[in-house]
């Protein structure tokens, strides 16, 4: 555990004195923290919806981690994040639906460089996606994962893995040609 | 998108800037304590033999006061009013013949009982009719002219608009295969068309909010392991792809808003009591499975679904091939694919219990063993992982009983004797939690007024709830009074709690939230003067950026906690006790000066002042004693807040009339 991150610990007061009595879970959490909030983020789109997830995530692995269920620390807390992305999806998709009604003129003048263009392009063709497409998706690719792992994470079969990653692509490729079509008129 | 290699660039760079915040571990640190306390690892316990009927599923629902028909007579006063927190209302008895084996659903302003039999010595009459207790109106209508054979064990659902009923037994032991649908508010019925599925008993149900979903239960021929969802709206039936389960019976089956989940039940020997489970998503017609649960079985559990976990308490199962009765608590966790043994109820074994879920706390009560019938019964907050026992109710030992949760209280009827045959109850009472530790708000009422944070603080254990959209915060302790409620502004979507806790040395708050697309949400904590009473009224500032909390600690002095956010930075106000000039009212003659006046928030304002800071005016007003309250003497309190962004309050003299 890091100086910094205990002094933030410590900062905490109380509670967070006591939770610093697990140093080791937050090895844990730093060592993986940054992973699962990026991992999260590309699974909602959202990072800050992403953090949440993520803190709920390592909550819910610390219990277990602290009656030795956990032997893969990085594996069981990518699980957990993907669960927890899957279970927050029915708030997650009111919020789009809140979200969807603000676009359009209502944003206002935006700004424009290439890396937000480019984030909302990542996050446009990521939204075509069903989420259990994005899901493998985003573990094949981003995480390069072996299939068994990403079917490990979800839950699920390799075969359904591979079936998910081959539709989610073909998706990929129409969502990504209709932009060019798009660019050329 | 050309080749797998620009994706995995893209993905890379579009997170690559991509950091957890400085307030994720504080955050998370927090919430695994939380999580950690609300598991403490028991001892199982419990030896006596097993026994297996499903009760009525309940499902929750809103629905309209429907038009009036004939009553049972003039209504007798059954329930109103409210019993009062803690407290259980006096017995009453329905206008219908005394039941087991029937279901009871709560459908938004009435709790329908139908069906059920009454097996004695005299025979086994079991009934096709029931009765409905409309809470607004104190009183039973009959529901009867259903278009179905008498039955017992079968189950029911609302549906929001429908009381679809399906399944169970008739009264020689035949499985039924079909069902029907009550409307409440035009009394009348439906069919419901033929179902895929073999006549059955002891089936799991769940309402999934488009679908009842109908899995396992015993047949002709014993334990079956196929379901099929019917669709109201199409009315129709759909077979349930094969699920990686065994034949059972009596599992528990909750929805979780996303699956439906079935754990445990009692299998056919040799299987006996099997704690395995399985995990049905309706969107994507998938099963996944479940893992084992601990224990010797869970067959008759009490269960709920809690929000975020399911949690099964009780049932029973077999040790050695010994049935064996439980009062074992455990939760599944979806988000880590796990069970965990939770504190058990101060309760003996119980079985065929009836059960709430209020919103906030799961109650239990009665069930029992084979051979004896609870009387006592149980509370849990899963936030705090604690249990508070019920006070006596004034009912009967009794098993097959039923319990639906009417808004703000459990309503308990029927059942009967465990040994007596014969002994069927028409009987029941209501109990009402006590707000305390069970939180107070409507946090169900529509989709967008959610629970979204369930806090607990310090060792003490007080809990908060929080609500989307601006609408309410309720902040309470088993232990303890609530000491403080607050509305959130209706700026805009909020993560938001404040939680008054009981600190060392006096009173604190912490103040959790912010815009969510601003920030992560982070706790402050504020240790407030001991002996300080902590007002009830905190106030948010009309722009929803900062809250102040007010409090008259003497006769000639003020305290005020401040608190805010401004531009996605938190901001703290200190403690401050402020000089108040308060004219005492004359003495009438004869008569000794009465305590001082009691002082409170009327209004805020702010003004964002050119530069940077901000004006911040609050309106109090003082109540002089004997006088209605806000008819007193306005007084005003400027604050400036500095363009360093820190809130400065000056020592101004609270005067009549000051700004």
């Amino acid at each position: 555990m890091d100086a910094a991150l205990r002094g933030v610990v410590e900062a905490t007061g109380p509670r967070g004195r006591a939770a610093a009595r697990d140093a080791d879970f937050a090895d844990v959490f730093a060592t993986h923290a940054r992973d699962a909030v990026r991992l999260a983020t590309l699974l909602t789109g959202d990072p800050h919806r992403a953090e949440d997830l993520v803190s709920e995530a390592f909550a819910r692995v610390y219990v277990r981690w602290r009656r030795g269920g956990v032997m893969d620390p990085g594996a069981y807390l990518r699980r957990a994040v993907v669960n927890q992305v899957r279970y927050s999806a029915r708030r997650r998709f009111l919020e789009r639906r809140e979200a969807s009604r603000r676009h359009g003129d209502q944003r206002g003048p935006r700004a424009h460089d290439d890396d937000i263009a480019e984030r909302d392009e990542v996050d446009r063709l990521l939204a075509v996606l069903s989420e259990r497409q994005r899901t493998a998706i985003v573990l094949r690719y981003w995480e390069d994962l072996p299939e068994a792992a990403v079917a490990a994470a979800m839950g699920c079969p390799v075969g359904t893995v591979k079936s998910l990653v081959s539709r989610g692509m073909a998706r990929l490729r129409v969502a990504g040609a209709g932009d060019v079509r798009e660019g050329a008129r | 998108m050309n080749d797998a290699d620009e994706l995995t660039a893209l993905l890379r760079r579009r997170v690559a800037d991509v950091e957890p915040g400085e307030e994720l571990w504080p955050v998370t640190a927090r919430r695994a304590r939380r999580a950690l306390r609300r598991r403490r690892v028991r001892q199982l316990g419990g030896v006596v033999a097993a026994m297996l009927v499903v009760v009525g599923i309940s499902v929750t629902g809103v629905e309209r006061l429907g038009g009036a028909r004939t009553a049972f007579g003039p209504a007798s006063p059954v329930l109103l009013p409210a019993a009062g927190p803690n407290r259980w209302s006096p017995a009453f008895a329905a206008p219908i013949g005394g039941r087991t084996g029937h279901t009871a659903t709560w459908t938004g302003d009435r709790m329908v009982v139908w069906g059920g039999w009454a097996p004695s010595d005299r025979g086994t009459p079991a009934f096709a009719d029931g009765a409905a207790l409309v809470l607004a109106q104190d009183g039973w209508l009959p529901v009867g002219g259903a278009p179905v054979a008498p039955r017992h064990g079968h189950t029911a659902v609302w549906t929001g608009t429908e009381l679809v009923v399906w399944g169970g037994l008739t009264p020689d032991g035949t499985p039924l295969a079909d069902g029907a649908a009550y409307d409440p508010g035009a009394g009348s019925w439906r069919r419901l068309p033929p179902a895929p599925l073999e006549g059955r008993s002891g089936h799991g149900v769940v309402w999934t909010g488009a679908g009842m979903v109908v899995w396992g239960g015993t047949g002709e021929d014993g334990a079956v392991a196929d379901g099929a969802v019917y669709d109201p709206a199409g009315d129709t039936w759909r077979e349930l792809p094969s699920a990686p389960l065994g034949p059972r019976s009596a599992p528990v089956a909750v929805w979780t808003g996303a699956e439906v989940l079935l754990v445990g039940g009692v299998a056919d020997d040799p299987a006996g009591f099997p704690v395995d489970g399985a995990a049905y998503d309706p969107a994507a017609a998938r099963w996944r499975p479940l893992p084992a649960a601990p224990g010797p079985g869970m067959a008759g559990a009490a269960a709920a679904w809690t929000g975020d976990r399911l949690l099964v308490v009780g049932g029973d199962g077999a040790v050695g091939g010994a049935p064996t009765t439980t009062n074992q608590a455990l939760e599944y966790d979806p988000v880590t694919d796990a069970w965990d043994e939770v504190v058990p109820p101060p309760l003996g074994p119980l079985s065929r219990a009836p059960h709430v879920w209020t919103g906030t706390s799961f109650v239990v009560w009665g069930g029992g063993t084979p051979d004896h019938a609870r009387t006592d019964g149980a509370a849990f907050d899963p936030v705090v992982g604690r249990w508070r026992p019920l006070p006596p109710a004034p009912l009967d030992g009794r098993g097959g009983a039923t319990a639906v949760w009417a808004g703000d209280r459990m309503v308990v009827w029927g059942g009967s004797e465990v040994q007596v045959s014969g002994g069927q109850r028409a009987d029941g009472a209501a109990f009402t939690p006590s707000p305390v530790g069970g939180g107070t708000a409507d946090l169900t009422a529509g989709e967008q007024l959610r629970t979204l944070v369930a806090e607990v603080d310090r060792d003490d254990a007080t809990a908060v709830v929080a609500a989307e959209g601006g609408e309410q915060v309720v902040a309470g302790g088993p232990d303890r009074p609530v000491v403080g409620v607050a509305a959130l502004p209706a700026v805009g979507p909020w993560l938001g709690a404040i939680v008054v806790v009981d600190a060392p040395g006096g009173y604190g708050f912490d103040v959790v939230g912010g815009p969510r697309r601003d920030r992560m949400p982070r706790a402050v904590d504020v240790a407030l003067p001991a002996g300080l009473l902590v007002p009830p009224a905190p106030r948010f500032s009309p722009d929803g950026r900062t809250l102040a909390w007010l409090e008259q600690s003497t006769e000639r002095e003020v305290v005020l906690v401040h608190a805010g956010w401004h531009a996605g930075s938190e901001q703290l106000g200190p403690i401050r006790r402020v000089p108040l000039e308060v004219p005492r009212e004359p003495a009438a003659p004869g008569t000794r000066p009465g305590p001082g006046p009691f002082l409170h928030l009327a209004s805020w304002s702010q003004t964002d002042l050119a530069g940077g800071g901000a004006a911040i005016r609050l309106q109090l007003l003082a109540d002089p004693p004997g006088r209605p309250a806000g008819a007193g003497t306005p007084y005003g309190l400027l604050m400036e807040r500095t363009p360093q962004g820190t809130l400065a309050v000056p020592d101004p003299q609270l005067v009549p009339g000051d700004r």
